[in-house]
């Protein structure tokens, strides 16, 4: 039912209007500021979903400057302007590290896909020298390549179609890319052959059947192959060849010029098209356009179809005949069936002389294509299965490349931010480009909100541009600094130097502890675990939980230390090729970043140790004792979290047992395993166990707001229109001393709290008569006589009218209610009777008006007549309004044919506000 | 009520009834006096504005009153209450057990006995029913039991020509919170406007109107560029009309697919940027699909700084994951509590009643269907009508004369060929007036049509 009021509400449209509608329509607009002239060159910027926009270059920091306002009393303009520029430097790093990664990431599928064409382009140019050959006509088998991008509709997946164009076609294909609309019900192929004519071609033409793309490809090629006695012309082929004679015949005659061939000849429209274009008549004037058209036509007559033109242009005849053509359909399950038969069909027959090759972009998987095309299609394609990097993966990504990167420049997240971002992805969007947008947001807060920001890029890019950032630390700013790193900081270098070392300290600290991270995923990695997360080891995971104070407290329910000790055990069991993969792995990592440089030769030392083979005679030691499932019943038991102590003390048990182990007799090609883990141990306990994020000197470059993200990307317009109206005092400070309705409340919250009283039909009369009788009752009692006259205690639920709604709300919002006040009265509803006691929400006494008249149409509409007529008018004005507000906000419809006089409920109350998961976030 | 007698028995007392010329017997007393109180009380159940109607008149009453009291009376002649005399005289003061029990032995005075306990619950019956109705018990269909109609409040309620305006003159409720309200987000300016350079979309929501506080934004703050606010309610916008005036506005050419057009925005720089302020931007016309997809587009260009608003609590229903990526949405909650002065212009009333709401809309598409001068006759009836408040409508000669002087129609065939095709779609009605011409009238009030005019005039119907 509720999907169904949905679907009406969003089918409820206008028609599209024509152009002497739009000039009706110049009443909605107006202009306030006219457009500044542009620059005399525009430069063109590429376009894509995932461009950010980012105009601010030429934006004047004046403008900008006012979005930075002082935080601390005399924060001087050029330190406003140094927050400013750290935003903007910060965030250009950091999304354009975010684009390379999204790039890359499909790089290896976007490079096996042209290999693809490019064979299919070969195996179909020997395939039709042999059906020409044999003269074979029909549905030839069309090479489709199947791009499995998982997610439907996925955000992130609006550049990858575009950029696997692009780079087909500087591979040199002729690439057409159609979209939905292109094969959308009801036009036919017609659109979508149009759209392979213009991009195939790129001009602009209206031309949309088969023959004219047979058209131009043949004149891709002719006059560039070398003249080849010509096959016999098929049956099928003259008959494509009349038709287009007679095309060419009526765009002769369509053509003011009068410029064609003189009966006969075979000119192609697209021909005349490339001659008539800008680009042609730059490069060879208008007439000398039409005269090589029309030598083309003359060309083409004596030499037929096929017969070479320009002798000189031979090689790059060859290049172009070798040039594949590749359609690209994007959004497979979202176009018209039928359509996508057809083309697939057209396509197969034409084949022989068009070799295409298809490459359909699936959302889901691979089997909505059999179910959507009918065998006779299907049967024609010859599908190879390419599979596009899906979102964890491309999440997995953006987190080890740039949030665990450089390119954070020198800002650290907070895990309340993270845990906020990794439920907005997994919970919600599952686009990597959604917590792209809520780390823009959350660094736009930070700078705009952080007086000592600017000190983090200082901090990344170095110990001098630190110092001399903190030299250049405002007077003013010096105290905050002192409070906030709990240090003195006095004047001059030393002050300087203070701020600068405890920045520092936490900068070089969370460099450390990234690396720490990447060690643990790639020790996880190594021993087997998931890339795609679950465990705890994916790196998302690792960044999230690592955050929190709680990651390495043995003591703590959120702790990992069982987690890592069972890892620990299982990279010690690693055989010596894997330990030994690891440790390069680790190395790597290590050298990449300075502060892990001790590391880094620790590691590169046990690599170099020789491999020292056990005596031929010498007894096998014994195996390691099986770690008795430890991990296993680690992870388990740290699920459970009752039994933490008692896990974490196995693992502790069996992690020493192992060691112990080693350490006796262990072989010796268990010595890199033993040695990785002994080096992780060493990190997590350096590193781990005390995130950078609790060092005073953290506090300046965290930015843990999760508060602004939630409000401006995950809004709840529903609950916020349900506050206001049910609960004005959380805008209206006037408005928070009121219990119930009162007629000083807005008509539309006196309305809106009448109506979260009805089920989902609401008698309009009966609902007037409620509005009326709140505006009759003055000014609300005090509480206490409210409570002696007909208060309900707040934990009686409402009973509502009429038969029940069908719509179950989870849970209802919490009626605002004041500690020892009883339940927030409500207005005698529907005949305006005082309420009986057992009735809840009677809490309002009602008028002596109403409550006299007490029958007919009711106390309100009996008070209303008692009225006089301008009072009478004000009651109908006021509840029309406010009824045309609830309706206007979609809250409210009038009822169908069938139910005259009343109207139709459309939202109940929403449930509470977003949970704000602190206490998760908190990582307690 | 079985009769115990043997049907010999009654056979003879049902001859001896009809013979002394009473023409219903006991037994069809009974049936007929049962199956006639049956369909009220389904009326009750069922419809209970008409068993409203029809017990509030003395009808039913009347006639059962009339019905007993002939029975009684020819009964009384015929001897068939004879039993039931001599009951009554035997009273010594009160009738004995034995006597009432043979007097109930007779076919007659039980069927009399019968239809008067009828008639007796049904009175009670409509005591309880009409109580029920006016005490708000379900006493049958809930549509009815639920309340008065709306259509009982027409007497009450005074039709509110402008309720805007009306309230206009009110002192205002909250007036300081709501100043409050309203400069705390002028405080948010500059910062919205940093939003909006830097890529993304601004789309305020919450209760009340925010169409002064965007003017007041785009006035106040967005100096770097221009500016091209749009009324998303108006009805006929289209996004290819706002694409158009937005390529008008920053001088690009018109002409050429949207997708051209869109493509020659996005081909600018990002300096000076083009804002686009919609307010609400689930207007009708805007809400397809297709709108939103193109609107995004736009949103998504380098120049283009897109500032909306909202109020249906379901808009962001119309953007699937793509659209709302494109339109990179940030949401700022701008509660106002501002009245909707101008968003809530085409929003029925619900007091008026669908009624005329529906009326009104079929006259306008029967309207749309008719000649241009079919469509000006009726305009003429029309306002005739709105500005006669005395007889009620136009006589046909005086309309065929005012017809003429506008040379709608050259004679009174053509003008009755009209005034037939009105009626045909109940547009027009006819009535005696007491000087005994007919008059012509639109069978509607002089608000609905005067809402029909100005939609005709909005649509160009009218020329």
């Amino acid at each position: 039912m509720k999907q169904k009021l949905l679907k009406e509400w969003l089918t409820t449209t206008e028609e599209d209007v024509d152009e002497d509608s739009v000039q009706a329509t110049t009443q909605a607009f107006a202009l306030v500021r006219d457009f500044p002239m542009r620059a005399p060159a525009p430069a063109r910027r590429p376009s894509g979903a995932l461009q950010h926009k980012g105009g601010h270059k030429g934006d004047s920091d004046a403008l900008a400057l006012r979005a930075f306002p002082p935080l601390v009393p005399g924060e001087p303009l050029a330190w406003r302007r140094q927050r400013l520029h750290a935003y903007r430097d910060t965030w250009r790093g950091l999304s354009m590290s975010f684009k390379a990664v999204l790039e890359q990431t499909n790089e290896a599928t976007f490079v096996e896909l042209a290999a693809f064409v490019a064979a299919q382009h070969a195996a179909a140019a020997q395939h039709a020298a042999a059906a020409a050959a044999a003269r074979f006509t029909g549905r030839q088998r069309l090479p489709a390549a199947l791009t499995v991008a998982g997610g439907v509709n996925s955000a992130d997946h609006a550049r990858t179609f575009p950029a696997l164009a692009e780079l087909l076609r500087s591979q040199g294909c002729h690439v057409a890319l159609l979209g939905t609309q292109d094969l959308a019900a009801g036009a036919g192929i017609s659109r979508a052959l149009n759209a392979v004519m213009r991009q195939f071609s790129g001009l602009a033409t209206d031309a949309d059947d088969l023959e004219a793309l047979l058209a131009w490809y043949t004149d891709e090629l002719a006059g560039r192959l070398e003249p080849t006695p010509a096959p016999a012309p098929t049956a099928e082929q003259q008959r494509m060849q009349r038709e287009r004679r007679a095309a060419q015949r009526r765009t002769d005659a369509a053509s003011p010029g009068g410029e064609g061939s003189d009966g006969g000849g075979v000119v192609s429209p697209l021909q005349r098209l490339r001659l008539r274009s800008p680009a042609a008549k730059r490069r060879l004037g208008d007439g000398e356009a039409g005269s090589q058209a029309g030598g083309a036509a003359g060309g083409r007559k004596e030499g037929g179809v096929a017969s070479g033109v320009h002798e000189g242009a031979q090689p790059q005849a060859r290049a172009a005949a070798e040039r594949p053509l590749v359609v690209v359909v994007a959004g497979v399950e979202g176009a018209d069936a039928l359509t996508l038969q057809d083309l697939v069909l057209t396509l197969s027959e034409a084949r022989q002389q068009l070799p295409v090759t298809l490459v359909l972009g699936l959302a889901t998987s691979a089997v909505s294509l059999q179910q959507m095309l009918p065998a006779a299609a299907a049967d024609c394609l010859q599908t190879r299965h390419f599979q596009l990097v899906q979102a964890v993966p491309r999440l997995e990504a953006l987190v080890g490349r740039v949030l665990l990167g450089e390119a954070c420049r020198g800002l650290l997240w907070g895990h309340r931010l993270l845990h906020r971002l990794l439920q907005l992805f997994l919970d919600f969007d599952f686009t990597a480009g959604a917590v792209l947008r809520g780390l823009q947001v959350a660094c736009l807060a930070h700078f705009q909100g952080e007086p000592l920001s600017p000190l983090a890029p200082a901090a990344a890019a170095g110990a001098v541009q630190l110092c001399a950032a903190c030299s250049a630390l405002p007077e003013a700013l010096r105290a905050t600094a002192a409070r906030r790193l709990g240090v003195p900081v006095g004047g001059g270098a030393r002050g300087a130097a203070v701020v600068a070392a405890a920045v520092g300290e936490a900068a070089a600290k969370a460099r450390r502890w990234a690396v720490a991270l990447r060690w643990t995923h790639a020790a996880a990695r190594a021993v087997g675990h998931r890339a795609g997360g679950g465990d705890g080891f994916a790196l998302h995971e690792l960044l999230r939980d690592a955050a929190a104070p709680a990651f390495m407290q043995r003591d703590s329910l959120r702790s990992a230390l069982p987690r890592l000790e069972a890892l620990a055990v299982r990279v010690r069991r690693l055989p010596h090729a894997a330990a030994s993969a690891l440790l390069a792995e680790l190395r790597e990592l290590a050298a990449a970043c300075a502060d892990t440089a001790s590391e880094a030769r620790t590691v590169e030392a046990l690599l170099a140790e020789p491999l020292q083979e056990p005596a031929p005679g010498a007894p096998a030691p014994a195996p390691p004792r099986p770690p008795a499932r430890t991990g296993v019943l680690s992870v388990l038991r740290g699920a459970l979290g009752a039994r933490q102590g008692a896990a974490a003390a196995a693992a502790a048990a069996a992690a020493a047992r192992v060691r112990a182990h080693a350490a006796e007799g262990a072989p010796q090609r268990l010595r890199l395993a033993n040695g990785a883990a002994g080096l992780l141990e060493k990190a997590w306990d350096a590193h781990l166990k005390q995130p950078p994020h609790g060092l005073p000197g953290a506090a300046l470059l965290c930015c843990d707001d999760a508060g602004e993200e939630r409000r401006a990307l995950t809004a709840a317009p529903r609950h916020a229109v349900h506050t206001a109206l049910a609960d004005p005092g959380a805008y209206l400070g006037g408005a928070t001393g009121q219990l119930g309705l009162s007629p000083s409340l807005e008509d539309a919250c006196i309305a809106y709290q009448l109506l979260l009283e009805y089920p989902e039909a609401v008698n309009v009369s009966d609902w007037f008569g409620g509005f009326c009788a709140v505006h009759h009752s003055g000014p609300p009692d005090p509480p206490a006589a409210s409570k002696s006259a007909h208060c309900m205690p707040a934990t009686k639920p409402l009973r509502r009218r009429g038969r029940p709604s069908k719509r179950v709300m989870p849970e209802a919002p919490p009626q605002p209610e004041a500690p020892g006040i009883l339940a927030s009265p409500r207005a005698p509803r529907g005949r305006g009777r005082p309420k009986a006691p057992a009735r809840a929400g009677a809490a309002l006494p009602a008028p002596a008006s109403a409550a006299a008249s007490g029958s007919g149409l009711g106390s309100g509409l009996g008070s209303l007549a008692g009225l006089p007529p301008g009072r009478a008018a004000e009651m109908a004005a006021r509840f029309t309004c406010a009824t045309q507000d609830l309706q206007l906000m979609g809250l409210l419809r009038p009822a169908g044919r069938r139910r005259g006089g009343h109207a139709q409920r459309l939202v109940f109350p929403p449930p509470p506000a977003p949970c704000t998961d602190d206490a998760a976030a908190k990582g307690e | 009520m079985m009769d115990a007698r043997p049907p010999v028995q009654r056979r003879a007392q049902k001859r001896t009834v009809q013979a002394a010329g009473l023409p219903v017997s006991a037994d069809t007393v009974l049936t007929t006096a049962t199956l006639a109180v049956i369909p009220v009380y389904v009326l009750m159940l069922a419809q209970p504005r008409l068993a409203k109607r029809l017990l509030n008149s003395p009808a039913v009453f009347a006639t059962g009153a009339a019905a007993h009291t002939a029975l009684l009376l020819s009964w009384l002649q015929s001897g068939a209450l004879a039993v039931v005399l001599a009951a009554l005289r035997s009273c010594s003061p009160l009738p004995s057990m034995g006597r009432v029990t043979a007097a109930f032995l007779q076919a007659e005075v039980t069927a009399l006995a019968w239809f008067h306990l009828l008639l007796l619950d049904l009175f009670q019956a409509r005591s309880v029913f009409l109580s029920g109705l006016s005490e708000s018990v379900p006493t049958g269909k809930k549509q009815d039991a639920s309340g008065p109609a709306l259509a009982d409040l027409h007497d009450d309620v005074p039709d509110v020509e402008h309720p805007r305006r009306a309230l206009a003159s009110l002192p205002v409720k909250h007036v300081n919170d709501k100043a409050a309200l309203m400069a705390e987000y002028e405080q948010c300016f500059p910062k919205w406007r940093f939003q909006l350079r830097e890529g993304f979309s601004l789309l305020l929501y919450g209760f009340g109107s925010k169409r002064v506080l965007l003017e007041r934004f785009a006035v106040d703050e967005l100096l770097d560029g221009g500016v091209l606010a749009v009324n998303g309610l108006v009805p006929g916008l289209s996004a290819r009309g706002l694409l158009l005036r937005v390529a008008s506005a920053m001088r690009l050419p018109r002409s050429g697919s949207s997708h051209a057009i869109l493509q020659s925005i996005r081909d600018l720089p990002a300096e000076p940027p083009m804002y686009v302020v919609i307010h609400n931007v689930e207007g009708s016309g805007l809400r397809p699909p297709d709108a939103q997809a193109m609107l995004s587009e736009l949103a998504a260009c380098a120049c283009i700084g897109l500032v909306a608003s909202m109020d249906n609590v379901n808009t962001p229903l119309l953007w699937d994951k793509q659209v709302a990526a494109r339109f990179n949405w940030l949401y700022h909650d701008a509660t106002t509590y501002a009245p909707y002065m101008t968003e809530s212009m085409h929003v029925p009333s619900l007091l008026l009643g669908r009624k005329e709401v529906r009326q009104a809309a079929g006259a306008a598409t029967v309207l749309r269907t008719l000649v241009p001068n079919a469509r000006a006759i009726f305009r003429l009836l029309a306002e005739f009508q709105m500005a006669d408040d005395e007889d009620g409508g136009i006589a046909f000669p005086h309309l065929f004369r005012l017809c003429r002087e506008r040379f709608l129609v050259g004679n009174e065939l053509g003008l009755r060929a009209h005034l037939t095709e009105f009626r045909d779609h109940e547009l027009l009605q006819t009535r005696r007036a007491p000087d005994g011409t007919d008059l012509l009238s639109v069978p509607m009030e002089d608000d609905a049509l005067r809402r029909l005019l100005q939609d005709m005039d909005a649509s160009g119907e009218v020329s």
